[in-house]
């Protein structure tokens, strides 16, 4: 084992990664998410559906017409999510907290740099533009925090730790 | 050969028969506790005791909602013409006693699920009646459809009495001439979150599987359990290739790859060996695998395989092993 060099990065299994429309094939009625004034075309099936905006400001996302659309969805619905990272996964994120499944979710990012950092040290939420390994000032506690691989479906942000939490002084 | 001899009997229990109803339908409720009084295993909902019947053992579902449980019921279905296990079961009377295995389950409810459709056919009703029992008891939030042959209700006073009690809506479906408009009318307008749990005869249950799907429901909400066999049939021999070493293991008729596999003197860990557990699965490089268990997901089909039960559909299976 070579230990001058540093590893390799390995994508953590819930990393984003490129999906496809194909979750909409089967849908009854479908949602379609635009984030952030997206406009890329949308290709649904003749069923019925309903269009809601999501946008972020910063690392918070407004995510308010999107729980109006959840509170009615019913069982046959399938979302279609278009825009740039950080608001497309606080959107998947918001629809299976309502009880959406990845299989009935279909996910098309523009823009894959645009990300949240949250961090590991005050749970605060930053929004950094750029790869995993970017480094970014907490807009909570100051430190200055790396955007890690780990990335948390749940809270739709990439771990965030101290830049030299493990250097020693 | 007697049914002791089963690992899950092995490592089962004893349970005397306190109380039998006889049912409409041919179905007899039968209530076992332990010979002792002290309190069993409990269960989550939807799990089954495998019984030694004879030289049988057969699944029965336990009909309860499985939290402390001093007594378990199952209710047993009289097949006369079937391998022997039910005439068995019917035979009991009280007093007498039976080795079980303990509770397993493989039809569990989903925890987050924002609602359960429950479905039954027929004996069917048996887990489903644990699934609303546990819903009751949890607060969740359920509605059930019973579809029966006329005559044979048994348990529908049961899900009535857990119906009212709960604020359950219970569709009760007489005949199958009804069945598929109650159950496109049961199917429509569920919100998002809703799961379907459905028990009953084979095409029973492909019916209402491929009407949900018809209705825009996607695989992960369908959840379903067949009648299992506690005794599989042979199957076919076939060759297990060893990718890493390249060695080639024969697997008879008879004889499960697990069993194959341990007979080259390898530790494969395993729990059940009864395709339940998990434990034992295998990476599989290439051949079909001819799944027989009731945990891998269909993605995990693709490329794993449980040596207890499954076999192969081609004359080799390599494993990554």
């Amino acid at each position: 084992m070579n230990l001058l060099t540093a590893p390799a990065p390995t994508p953590h299994v819930n990393a984003p990664r490129d999906e496809t429309m194909v979750a909409l094939a089967s849908a009854r009625s479908v949602i379609v998410v635009r984030c952030d004034g997206e406009r890329l075309p949308v290709l649904v099936p003749a069923v019925p559906v309903t269009r809601v905006a999501v946008r972020s400001i910063g690392a918070d996302v407004d995510l308010r017409e999107l729980r109006a659309a959840l509170e009615d969805a019913r069982i046959g619905v399938r979302f279609a999510i278009v825009g740039p990272e950080r608001t497309v996964y606080a959107a998947r994120a918001e629809i299976r907290r309502a009880g959406g499944l990845d299989s009935e979710i279909a996910i098309r990012v523009t823009d894959r740099n645009a990300r949240v950092v949250l961090c590991a040290h005050c749970r605060e939420r930053t929004s950094v533009d750029g790869p995993t390994g970017s480094v970014v000032a907490c807009s909570g506690c100051g430190l200055r925090l790396v955007t890690n691989e780990h990335f948390s479906r749940a809270h739709a942000a990439y771990l965030g730790h101290k830049l030299d939490a493990e250097t020693d002084r | 050969m007697t049914s002791a001899t089963l690992p899950v009997l092995r490592d089962g229990i004893d349970l005397l028969v306190t109380d039998v109803i006889e049912r409409a339908g041919g179905i007899r409720s039968i209530g076992l506790v332990a010979p002792g009084g002290e309190e069993l295993p409990g269960f989550t909902a939807g799990s089954h005791l495998v019984v030694g019947c004879g030289e049988k053992a057969n699944a029965y579902s336990l009909t309860g909602e499985g939290l402390f449980p001093e007594r378990y019921t199952i209710s047993v279905l009289g097949q006369p013409s079937g391998r022997g296990g039910s005439m068995f079961m019917h035979r009991l009377a009280i007093g007498d006693t039976v080795r079980a295995s303990r509770p397993r389950s493989a039809f569990v409810p989903v925890a987050d699920a924002r609602l359960h459709l429950l479905v039954a056919g027929g004996i069917g009703v048996t887990p489903i009646l644990s699934h609303a029992r546990a819903a009751a008891t949890w607060g969740r939030h359920a509605a059930i459809l019973y579809a029966y042959a006329p005559g044979s209700d048994a348990h529908l006073d049961d899900l009535e009495n857990i119906a009212r009690d709960a604020g359950f809506e219970l569709v009760a479906c007489e005949g199958r001439a009804m069945l598929s408009d109650a159950l496109a009318a049961f199917l429509d307008d569920r919100p998002l979150g809703s799961h379907l749990y459905v028990c009953g005869p084979g095409g029973f249950m492909a019916h209402v599987l491929d009407q949900a799907r018809d209705a825009g429901w996607p695989e992960e909400r369908l959840h379903s359990e067949a009648f299992s066999a506690t005794e599989l049939d042979a199957g076919t021999p076939f060759t297990a290739r060893l990718a890493r070493s390249g060695e080639r293991v024969t697997v008879p008729a008879g004889v499960s790859l697990l069993e194959a596999l341990e007979g080259t003197g390898r530790a494969i860990p395993n729990m059940c060996r009864q395709g339940v557990c998990g434990e034992c699965v295998l990476p599989v490089r290439s051949g079909r695998p001819l799944h027989r268990d009731s945990f891998l997901s269909d993605d995990e089909r693709a490329s794993s395989i449980m040596p207890c039960v499954s076999r192969c559909a081609d004359a080799e299976l390599e494993l990554d092993l």
